[in-house]
């Protein structure tokens, strides 16, 4: 019996022991230094009971900003022509990738959030791609972009919808036209600043020629990027 | 944040919108120059890249089963895809007799002052010498296996006549010494009669001195410009090409204007030519690319018909139109290299 007594006692005692750094941490976090706390009362619990679902705080709100970085492949799809009948070489459907390698792209944006979970801000993107001979198209858009967030736990989900303006250039050709961009992100939340996920977005840029109309056109590209997200205040 | 703050941000990111919206309509077509990005790129066709394919290339010509060209300087012998430099100096002309399937050229080894000309010839194996001479010259093939050699150097230029470049010094002899003009070009019509161009002038030459055709009358509009360059169907028309890009027709007694292309045309290697395409037509290449026209001079293609497929051959300065012989094959020599326009209408650089 006495084996067992001293048993008993050497575990109790590793267990204090092995407790003890975390009740100190505790404290030194929960209570001042040389002061005594006392404990709190316990309150009733209240008449009604308590609600069913609990209710969480918004992560952000107006003022909360997000700067976000994107790298990733810039994938040509194809270009629409709608007046192809009045132009013998091409077709209303055109593809993209066989005349435009797979390329690259980046961005740089910063938001804004106007409400818990709608934010408003500008971007900066560019692309790169090559055509069959070794040109590079580049696309560079300015845009400003609206989203909307939705939230599953540690996961977010922008949608967001761009508009602005692309400077397009290949050879010695240049146009300025617009830009829209359509797009969802999904990003896991490392902790309260940094967000890391992929970016699916698509290009649709216009090119519209009112002297030549039988050449206007819409090129279709999808973008698939990497990207980070930090948010502050 | 107060509601005020509030609406006053988002009043200003709603404006930032409208702005970034007007500024894109009114970007809208802000391209006048090129027929469409994303149309040149739906047409751009993958080329071959060879060694000539980044040099300017000035002359193209069949001798015997092998083909040359005359790029940057250097002879250039074709072989399947590629091209062998074949040496021998610095070379300024080429021309094939096909009687012999020879290839002779003009080279001149100074290729500063130009006072160490040379003629050789190359039947497919090396450089042979056939004459020499202390000045600038140019060789011009006037048809029917026949030549001029233009000498020009610090006295009148001198003209030579032969058929027969193959027993040096033929053309050196100043019994061959047929005038002392500069010509630019020639062709011939029939099997003796040829016909030659200075920069004002059209002269006949039939075995003997080269005649003025002084009675050449310029119809309406006037003629501007220098010729440039001089072609014929072979039977019984002339077609003349001014500098400034006016085609004449000719049968030897009166100039008919036809048309005018656009560009400048270039009067050194001969940018015109009578081509077989479903017929004959006239081909003639300018400083922005080459036309295509009937011989009334009714226009099938011009540059941008194939600036969005080939949008280096509409830019470039065509030196010379060549139709290899007996094939659908024409080749355009042009400072952005040598381009083989195929019988489907296709173009492939070499």
């Amino acid at each position: 019996m006495s084996r067992l007594h001293t048993f008993t006692y050497l575990f109790i005692l590793l267990l204090f022991l092995g407790a003890m750094p975390f009740a100190l941490s505790a404290q030194e976090e929960q209570e001042p230094d040389g002061d005594f706390q006392e404990r709190p009362e316990e309150k009733e619990p209240p008449a009604e009971g308590y609600p069913e679902e609990e209710q969480f705080l918004e992560a952000y709100d107006l003022g909360s900003q997000i700067f976000t970085i994107d790298a990733g492949f810039f994938i040509p799809l194809f270009f629409h022509f709608p007046a192809a009948s009045d132009n013998e070489d091409v077709s209303t459907f055109e593809p993209a990738f066989g005349q435009l390698s797979l390329g690259g792209s980046g961005s740089l944006s910063w938001g804004s959030y106007l409400t818990p979970r709608f934010a408003i801000g500008v971007e900066l993107a560019g692309s790169f791609s090559f055509t069959p001979n070794g040109y590079v198209n580049s696309l560079i858009p300015i845009t400003m972009f609206t989203e909307y967030l939705f939230r599953y736990g540690s996961f977010e989900f922008p949608v967001s919808l761009q508009g602005g303006f692309v400077i397009n250039r290949v050879q010695d050709q240049l146009y300025m036209g617009p830009i829209a961009i359509p797009g969802i992100s999904g990003y896991y939340n490392l902790n309260a600043e940094w967000g890391l996920g992929l970016s699916l977005d698509y290009w649709w840029v216009p090119e519209i020629y009112f002297d030549k109309s039988e050449n206007s056109s819409f090129g279709n590209f999808l973008e698939l990027s990497f990207s980070a997200r930090y948010h502050f205040s | 944040m107060s509601i005020l703050k509030y609406k006053t941000q988002l009043r200003r990111a709603l404006t930032g919108i409208v702005t970034l919206a007007l500024l894109s309509l009114l970007s809208i077509g802000c391209n006048q120059d090129g027929v469409g990005i994303f149309y040149s790129i739906s047409q751009e066709k993958e080329q071959i890249t060879s060694k000539i394919s980044e040099v300017s290339v000035y002359q193209v010509v069949d001798a015997g089963s092998y083909t040359y060209a005359l790029g940057g300087r250097t002879v250039w012998q074709q072989s399947g895809n590629n091209w062998n430099n074949l040496g021998g100096g610095y070379a300024y002309n080429i021309v094939a007799d096909s009687g012999t399937s020879t290839l002779y050229a003009y080279f001149n080894n100074d290729d500063t002052s130009l006072t160490d000309g040379r003629i050789k010839s190359y039947t497919g194996s090396a450089w042979s010498p056939a004459d020499s001479f202390s000045d600038d010259g140019k060789l011009i093939d006037i048809g029917n296996d026949t030549f001029a050699l233009v000498v020009r150097g610090s006295t009148d230029p001198t003209l030579y006549i032969t058929n027969d470049l193959t027993t040096p010094p033929a053309v050196t002899d100043a019994g061959n010494v047929v005038d002392t003009v500069s010509i630019v070009g020639g062709t011939n019509l029939g099997s003796t009669t040829h016909y030659l161009i200075s920069d004002s002038t059209v002269y006949s030459w039939d075995s003997s001195s080269p005649n003025t055709l002084a009675d050449l009358s310029l119809s309406n509009p006037e003629k501007t410009g220098n010729f440039a360059a001089i072609t014929s169907n072979g039977i019984d028309t002339l077609y003349l090409v001014t500098t400034s890009g006016q085609v004449f027709s000719s049968d030897g007694t009166s100039l008919v204007y036809i048309t005018t292309v656009g560009g400048s045309v270039e009067a050194e290697y001969g940018a015109a030519s009578v081509v077989d395409i479903s017929g004959p037509k006239l081909m003639i290449g300018t400083d922005d690319g080459y036309y295509l026209m009937e011989l009334n001079g009714t226009i099938i293609e011009s540059p941008d018909d194939y600036a969005a497929s080939y949008p280096e051959l509409a830019a470039a300065l065509v030196h010379q139109v060549y139709q290899k012989t007996a094939t659908d094959d024409i080749y355009l020599a042009t400072e952005n290299g040598l381009w083989k326009r195929t019988a489907t209408g296709e173009f492939e650089r070499q």
